[in-house]
């Protein structure tokens, strides 16, 4: 196959697999809302900074609509989902073809059975939460990443750890736990210390900057974070853990700030939005939420499986798992809300299974 | 007992015969759960009243409500939900039949594609939207009826001049039943002659034996079905005219794009028309909700002038037309991902009185039904189907990537002829009516034929000593 039909087939890839990912927009005839998708969307346009610690996201919905329609937010959002997505599938699997059916398979895996597209189609910054975890996977395991790549892949860990005060405080904790887990990484996939350094270096300079820049930071916010009461929520752990579930959109009321913002700020959208499922209250995803759960169970017990077979030897496990964790710490302690939960990001569990059948260092016999 | 079956029905030579009647029974699992036909909104009452009535409808055809009208022998709607449930299998096992090996009269290859069909209409029905879409009285279901005739027209190979023409009579009526059927037809019709334009493409289709001439067939009986439409039509007391309230249908679509309200804010205080004085009060639901202004500017037939002349304008001023075309566009993707089976609500009060005025035989099965007594629950079907629409789709993605001959030409052009009509459903429905669920879930549980056929093609067919 030619460079240029693979180029081709690559870029389909990218376009089809970012559209799947927004199923549930369009399943729902409009990008799904919270209230607090709103707030996001007045800030965005008031381009006031806010203490809220998702400045950024706002400026992102604003920006990415260009002004006109919430359907450019999601694409756009799933669209760098996809691309680092893709990148894994890229570098883990050599053979293009079967590159090709397991990264499909996996994109339909989680956006019909687990809670990706739910996520992806939500005017919430929580997938970037992923998109962040995800990207700097990339840069703890791939070795040998060209200028170009290095460029695209930092930016979007830069760009999606400082959408919100979670994301970026996530990144932190796995910059800082990063001499750990790099202990635990061995084989091929061993990335040379002084190359993983420059890239956290620059990642987290760049991202904390950014997120500094664009956030007013004080003693306390208005909502979620509280810079010197962060302890205090560790009492939301059970509410985390709840928070694998996917939560219940409700409808948004007429004058709350959601349905509010779009009539403020997309006018020719409001119709569409009206006729939505959700607000219709038909929107459930009660067997979606049944088989994110049963998924979860099974990749667990098949991820444990592997890291005791393969003597701690599958990196990419230990990694999403370690993430996964601090994700979980994190989260409770900054917001303690069900739609902030962990619901979007679990999904990311299963990517191993997809890229394990190729993974150079997979040998199940090795103890 | 077997053998004996199995030779009285090669005598009657007509051995697919047991798998339509299996198939036809498959398809109507959800009418017999709901124990009673199941029905929408005010809609099949409409069909039944306007063919008893002889009264033609401003918003579709009267050709459905005739087919009730006979189908049922005036006496029970069950007859017409098993009309319309072998009919489908009919066609379906055209295809199998088509598809499948050379059978040569072989029983275990004719008793290959029987299977194949039972377990596809399992499929469909249990982990699909077809049996609802066969039990329902709806015209819905002769959408992916003149799909896949026109399909078989167009691809079946050595088809027998008989068949040929059972399958053109088919295509003539099913095309006329509901408004959209014929434009979908004409849409794939054009899109297919277009690709005659490349060599490369034309060498393929010369290699299957797909000529021009069955695209011109095609086309032809799609020119008759509109004009047998405009007869039947005018001889009921209508104009001779065939598709009817698409101007209203297209202003409604108009109107939830968001595209009107900017156009009567800049338009209102130059021209003079009627709708300016409703401009603040245009509800999202403009061709149902009974505050609409339709019904104050002479109904769906005295507005039909007026949007005329403002669609005109939208569609040829740059400004609107371009938020037109992405409006199309995102309500195309919208219809595309939008397809939920199970619309069947307690039924209204019209469905209910139609049914005790012309099917009162009917009428305590009716009432006591399932769908009556709200009891019907889709939400594992529609995952269900969400699941089978996600590997369908993965399946053709990779199988249409693929560059290596593991899927023969045949069937990858059928896939992309099924997946084009379901996106040209999705389009002409999206764009001129509106996103509903019951557009997409009609043609949705095509999807998995092209790979029914493929695998089916590759199972081993016992040899004829030991089918015997």
């Amino acid at each position: 196959m030619s460079s240029k039909q693979k180029i081709k087939e690559e870029l389909f890839a990218i376009v089809i697999g970012a559209l799947i990912l927004c199923f549930y927009a369009l399943n729902n005839k409009f990008p799904l809302l919270f209230e607090k998708s709103g707030n996001f969307i007045d800030n965005g346009f008031s381009e006031k900074k806010h203490t809220t610690g998702e400045s950024l996201y706002s400026f992102f919905v604003a920006h990415a609509s260009w002004g006109k329609s919430l359907w450019f937010v999601v694409y756009s959002q799933s669209v760098l989902l996809i691309l680092v997505l893709y990148y894994y599938f890229h570098f883990f699997i050599e053979n293009h073809r079967s590159r090709l059916i397991y990264y499909y398979g996996y994109i339909f895996f989680i956006s019909f059975l687990m809670s990706a597209s739910i996520a992806a189609s939500t005017i919430s910054p929580i997938i970037f939460g992923s998109t962040s975890l995800l990207s700097i996977g990339l840069l703890f395991f791939v070795k040998h990443l060209n200028f170009e790549r290095t460029l695209i892949i930092s930016v979007i860990a830069i760009v999606s750890s400082a959408m919100d005060t979670a994301t970026i405080l996530t990144m932190a904790l796995i910059f800082v736990a990063s001499p750990v887990i790099y202990l635990f990484i061995k084989g091929e996939q061993r990335v040379n210390w002084r190359t993983l350094f420059s890239r956290f270096a620059i990642v987290g300079m760049f991202s904390i900057a950014l997120f500094l820049s664009v956030n007013k930071v004080t003693g306390k916010s208005e909502t979620g974070f509280q810079w010197n009461n962060w302890h205090a929520g560790l009492r939301n752990l059970t509410v985390e853990f709840k928070s694998i579930s996917i939560p219940k959109f409700k409808k948004p009321t007429v004058e709350g700030p959601a349905i509010t913002a779009v009539e403020n700020w997309f006018t020719s959208d409001i119709r569409e939005c009206y006729l939505s499922k959700q607000i219709a209250g038909a929107e459930t995803f009660d067997m979606i939420r049944m088989s994110q759960w049963m998924v979860l169970l099974l990749t667990t017990c098949a991820c444990i499986y592997l890291l005791i077979k393969t003597k701690f030897h599958n990196n990419l496990i230990l990694y999403l798992l370690a993430s996964l964790l601090l994700t979980f710490i994190v989260r409770s302690g900054v917001s303690g809300k069900l739609e902030d939960g962990l619901w979007g990001f679990v999904w990311i569990l299963p990517l191993p299974l997809f890229l394990f059948p190729v993974l150079p260092n997979h040998n199940l016999n090795e103890k | 007992m077997k053998s004996k079956i199995k030779s009285i029905f090669k005598q009657i030579g007509y051995p697919n015969f047991g798998g339509v009647l299996v198939s036809t029974v498959v398809l109507l699992t959800i009418a017999f759960y709901n124990t009673s036909p199941l029905t929408f909104n005010a809609d099949s009452a409409m069909y039944i009243e306007s063919a008893h009535r002889r009264v033609i409808e401003p918003d579709r055809p009267i050709l459905y409500g005739l087919f009730i009208k006979y189908f049922s022998f005036n006496t029970s709607l069950w007859l017409v939900i098993i009309a319309q449930s072998l009919i489908v299998s009919f066609v379906l096992q055209c295809y199998f039949n088509s598809f499948g090996p050379e059978n040569n009269g072989r029983y275990s290859a004719q008793k290959k594609s029987n299977v194949f069909l039972i377990v596809f209409c399992v499929l469909v029905s249990l982990c699909m939207g077809a049996s609802f879409q066969v039990s329902w009285i709806m015209a819905d279901i002769f959408t992916p009826i003149s799909i896949l005739l026109m399909g078989g027209i167009l691809f079946f190979k050595n088809i027998s001049p008989l068949k040929l023409g059972v399958l053109s009579i088919m295509l003539i009526f099913s095309a006329s039943m509901h408004n959209s059927n014929f434009y979908i037809c004409l849409s794939l019709i054009v899109i297919i002659a277009f690709t005659f334009l490349f060599k490369s493409i034309r060498k393929q289709y010369s290699l299957l034996g797909f000529t021009f001439k069955r695209i011109l067939l095609a086309f032809l009986l799609l020119v008759l079905s509109n004009v047998t439409l405009s007869t039947i039509q005018f001889f009921y007391g209508g104009e001779f005219k065939s598709s009817r309230g698409g101007v209203v249908f297209l202003m409604g679509n108009i109107v939830e794009m968001g595209i009107i309200d900017q156009y009567l804010n800049d338009q209102c205080g130059k021209k003079n028309y009627e709708l300016c004085n409703y401009k603040d009060s245009i509800p999202n639901n403009f061709l149902w909700d009974a505050r609409s202004p339709i019904h104050k500017t002479g109904g769906w037939k005295g507005s039909e002038k007026e949007y005329s002349v403002i669609i005109k304008d939208i569609l040829t001023t740059p400004k609107y037309l371009k938020t037109f075309v992405f409006s199309s566009a995102v309500l195309t993707l919208k219809q595309f991902f939008v397809f939920e089976t199970g619309e069947a609500d307690k039924p209204w009060r019209r469905v209910s009185l139609a049914v005790r005025n012309y099917y009162d035989n009917d009428f305590d099965s009716f009432i006591t039904s399932k769908q009556s007594k709200q009891k019907l629950n889709f939400t594992s079907i529609n995952f269900l189907q969400n699941v089978v629409f996600a590997l369908c789709l993965f399946i053709y993605i990779i199988a249409l990537s693929s560059t290596s001959n593991v899927v023969e030409t045949r069937y990858k052009l059928l896939a992309i002829y099924m997946i084009l009509s379901i996106v040209i459903n999705a389009w002409i429905c999206g764009t001129f009516s509106g996103v509903f669920p019951r557009y997409q879930s009609r043609v949705v549980w095509l999807m998995p034929l092209p790979i029914f056929l493929f695998v089916m093609a590759r199972w081993p067919v016992k040899s004829a000593n030991n089918s015997r």
